[in-house]
This record gives structure tokens, sequence and C-alpha cells, in this order.
């Protein structure tokens, strides 16, 4: 049943969607962080997304048949979280308790704003996500009523 | 004496034109599938787009000659529809990255391709229903059913 399937397809996305939004999340409460457990301030992280191979009976058997992953729709899945090696933001303020030598301060290296955009982002490819398993609810639901009246 | 030995119930137009619709079904089924594909994947870097290909399949079955079956009445079978069995084909659409990341889904274009896909499937139910609904009266010999 390929309706259930592109269900499937689009609550990978959701999932995926949901979890940049928490990493947005996390990157935003941490703007100011100057001490972390690794030492040095808060790093950036970003969500890495890959497209994910067929999922259920129909994938199976064309990986079973030698053919490559199937149809190619089974959605997306994050197969990493990782850091930003971008160098930490220097600001100058000698009183703070993390300040260097020299009166700056290594804070961490997020823009507040490209957080903003990335969190809209993922709101839009999430609500994207939803209007697809409504479609095929809807398709889904019209299919039952083949032969009614 | 032709009109009395007509085609069976359920080996007429009927029939093929059930087929063809659940076909068809079947295709926009697949199609909406990779609507969703495109969608999750919306902020995948690299991600190129998946389709169905309707168009290509059309081409080759209008330019095929669709020889009939041979037979030695004129009531059998023409294996007329028989040549549409082939089902849809996904492809990859590479055309032109329009983003940075080498990502090509367009989330508008993806949006009206899936009400538009919505849509067919509704009317294609509709079809469905109106054939088995014929199949009906001529069943019961009667439109109440």
């Amino acid at each position: 049943m390929s309706l259930f399937s592109s269900l499937g397809a689009s609550a990978s996305g959701m999932t995926a969607e949901r979890l940049r939004m928490d990493v947005v999340a996390d990157n935003l409460a941490n703007a100011n962080t100057t001490r972390t457990p690794e030492g040095g301030p808060f790093r950036r992280r970003r969500v890495v997304f890959e497209p994910r191979a067929d999922e259920g009976f129909g994938g199976a058997l064309a990986r079973a048949r030698g053919a490559d992953g199937g149809t190619g729709l089974g959605g997306v899945q994050v197969v990493a979280i990782v850091e930003d090696h971008a160098p930490p933001r220097r600001v100058y303020d000698p009183g703070h308790p993390d300040a260097g030598r020299d009166g700056y301060v290594s804070m961490p290296n997020i823009a507040t704003v490209t957080e903003m955009v990335d969190m809209m982002s993922a709101t839009r490819a999430y609500e994207a996500n939803v209007a697809a398993v409504q479609a095929a609810k809807h398709m889904a639901m019209k299919a039952l009523e083949i032969g009614r009246g | 004496m032709i009109g009395i030995v007509g085609p069976s119930l359920f080996s007429g137009n009927s029939t093929s034109a059930i087929d063809a619709l659940g076909r068809a079904l079947d295709a926009a089924a697949l199609r909406q599938e990779t609507v969703a594909a495109n969608l999750a994947n919306v902020s995948t870097p690299g991600y190129h787009r998946k389709d169905v290909a309707f168009a290509p399949l059309l081409d080759e079955l209008l330019g095929r000659d669709a020889l009939p079956l041979a037979g030695a009445d004129p009531l059998h079978f023409s294996g007329e529809g028989a040549e549409a069995a082939e089902p849809p084909s996904v492809i990859t659409d590479s055309s032109g990255a329009m983003r940075l990341d080498g990502n090509n889904v367009d989330p508008d274009a993806e949006a009206a391709r899936l009400a538009e896909t919505e849509i067919t499937f509704a009317a294609l139910t509709h079809a469905l229903s109106a054939q088995f609904a014929g199949l009906r009266i001529a069943i019961t010999g009667s439109v109440r059913g």
C-alpha cells in the first residue's frame, strides 16, 4: 500500500524537522554560554539530513532482489548532529569571569538571526509534511468510498 | 444474433475500464508518495526530487503499434487495454538545482502537485464508483440496486 508508505515518508520528515527545531532551540538557549564540560564556549550544533532508504515490505523486497533500494521514496533521516567549527565570537568584557588576559571573552559562535531563519525554515518544512499527510489520508479515505452508493 | 451473444459482464468494456482506472489510481498513489518523499527531503542538501514518469510512458504507448490478438471469432478478446499494463516508474529529476545546497525541491510546486494528485485521485475513485454502479444496474436490473 503505497499510501501508507507515503505516510511513513511524511512522518520521517516531521521527525527530522522536529529534531532540527530542538537543535535550534538548544542553540538559542545556549547563545551566551561561555563554559562547557569540554572547555571553552558552547559551539553551535547542526543536524545532517540524508534521504532514507525504502522501509517496509516494498523496499525489503527490492533490496532482496538486488534492486538499488526500490523506488527511493523512504523519506528522510538525521544521520548526525555535528558541531559548527566556526571560530567563537570575541567580545571585549574585562569584567567577565571567563575573560582572557586581553579582556576578551570567547562567546558561542551562534548568530541569533541565523537560528531564527533556521527555525522558520524547519516550521515551514514541518507544515509541508503535515499537508502531505492530510492529502494521503484524504486519498485513502476516498479509496475506501469506491463502490459505495 | 450478435446482440444476444454479446461480451460477458466481466470481460467487456467495463472491466477494462475498471482495470485502467485501478492502474491510474496506483499511479496517482505513487505520485503522492513521490511528493511526500520530496517534501520530507525539502531540507536535505543535494537531494534531487523524484517524480513519476507518466508522459514518457504515454509516448511509448502511443508510438507502439497495438496489434490486436488474433481470434477465430469476432467476439474473441482483442487484447485491447492490455498494452497499458506497464507500471509507471519513479524518475529522479536533476534539472537545475535551485539552491546553493544542491537541493532542487520547490515546496510550492510540490504543494500544487499534491493538490493536483489528490483531486485526480478523487476523480478516479468517482469514475470507478460509476463503473461499479453501472455493473450493479446490469446485475439487479434496477437503478436503485
